[in-house]
């Protein structure tokens, strides 16, 4: 039986999976221009960065709700979005200009907002496999308790993101120049 | 298995009094993605072939990745589609069991399987004449794949496979809600019409 615990687990585990990945295809693809990797060869649209909380918010609550939302395709949609974040992070870890103690201070203070709210968001979409296995095995489709769990790690991670994108972009720049200088 | 394609209706009512068991159908439809996997592959690696050493890794992992949420995605197709095909059944009248129905859609798969080693065998010998120059044209691809005519004719046995594959559905979805033709027809058709409809207009809508 996969309890709440194991889906969160599971949503962290395909996520570092895909960074770990991320970082590997980093080190192989380290000498090609990044900007044909990311923008014209793999398509993935890089948007111009923006410390503005509208936009932070914005494209924060964008993934949040496409993994929340994933729970009606048995969590595909959740699957992806946790693996393709992963893997883009892991890419940009690895191919920054930074260093390690740049990436850090300039991730950490709302990373560790925002990555457990797409983790905790992640499991919320998981729950649709979930449910969808049990019932599959011969238990009941969807009970009180399923909804409750998914309602709450939904109301958790709209919450923390919400406070990620406030860090994002009103400490993190602070703390970043302050440890910089 | 074959049984299926030969005498449905046996097959059918036959798989109806055991239990259901997934095993076999999701062996269906797994195999049906991989085959559909390959057949992408062939057609990138093609058009890659000018491209840096480099990209190649991101490109064999990337094919990797496509390969996995391709299984992962086509497995919960048939999940929804099943659904979408119990979902009218039930309102109708239907009293089947959703697990069943999930079991007998996929057998009713086994027609794809025909459809796809069949395009993948064309592709494997049409992918030669693609050149690197058409990857950044998609209309040039496709327009270069109905050029051939073994491609248009797989193309056609597709849609037949697929007419054969809905209508082993039909048989599945009476069978299992005890609803008449009429009604199975209905079940099947409505969410598959949607479907295409909804498909045909996002494909516009982006411009593929």
């Amino acid at each position: 039986m996969i309890n709440r615990w194991n889906i969160i687990l599971i949503s962290i585990c395909i996520w570092s999976l895909f960074f770990i990945f991320g970082v590997y295809l980093g080190q192989t693809s380290i000498s090609c221009n990044i900007c044909i990797i990311n923008s014209e060869f793999l398509e993935l649209n890089v948007v111009p960065y923006s410390l503005d909380i509208e936009y932070l918010l914005t494209n924060n609550i964008k993934s949040i709700v496409l993994n929340i939302g994933g729970v009606f395709i048995i969590g595909l949609p959740s699957i992806s979005n946790l693996s393709l974040n992963g893997l883009i992070f892991g890419l940009i870890v690895e191919t920054s200009q930074m260093n390690y103690k740049q990436i850090i201070l300039f991730t950490l203070p709302h990373g560790i907002f925002e990555l457990p709210a797409l983790w905790l968001a992640g499991a919320a979409g998981l729950k649709g496999p979930q449910v969808f296995l049990r019932y599959l095995r011969g238990g009941e489709f969807v009970t009180r308790e399923d909804v409750k769990e998914y309602l709450t790690l939904s109301a958790l991670s709209v919450v923390l993101i919400v406070i990620a994108a406030w860090i994002e972009a009103n400490i993190t720049p602070k703390i970043a120049e302050r440890f910089l200088q | 298995m074959i049984e299926i394609i030969i005498k449905p209706k046996s097959f059918i009512s036959e798989n109806l009094k055991h239990e259901y068991s997934l095993k076999k159908p999701l062996a269906i439809v797994s195999f049906i993605s991989i085959l559909g996997g390959i057949s992408g592959f062939l057609i990138m690696r093609k058009l890659m072939e000018n491209l840096p050493e480099k990209i190649h890794t991101i490109f064999i992992a990337g094919s990797g990745i496509g390969l996995f949420f391709g299984i992962l995605g086509g497995i919960v197709m048939w999940a929804i589609m099943a659904a979408f095909f119990h979902i009218p059944a039930v309102l109708m009248g239907g009293s089947g069991d959703y697990r069943k129905l999930l079991e007998l859609i996929g057998y009713a798969q086994v027609p794809l399987i025909f459809s796809s080693v069949i395009t993948l065998i064309v592709i494997a010998g049409f992918a030669p004449n693609l050149t690197p120059e058409l990857i950044q044209n998609r209309a040039a691809v496709e327009q270069a794949f109905l050029s051939v005519p073994a491609f248009k004719a797989s193309k056609v046995f597709g849609r037949l496979m697929l007419f054969w594959s809905l209508y082993l559905s039909v048989m599945a979805v009476r069978e299992v809600h005890r609803i008449s033709t009429k009604k199975a027809v209905v079940s099947v058709f409505i969410p598959v019409a949607l479907y295409a409809l909804i498909s045909e207009g996002v494909r516009r809508w982006i411009g593929a």
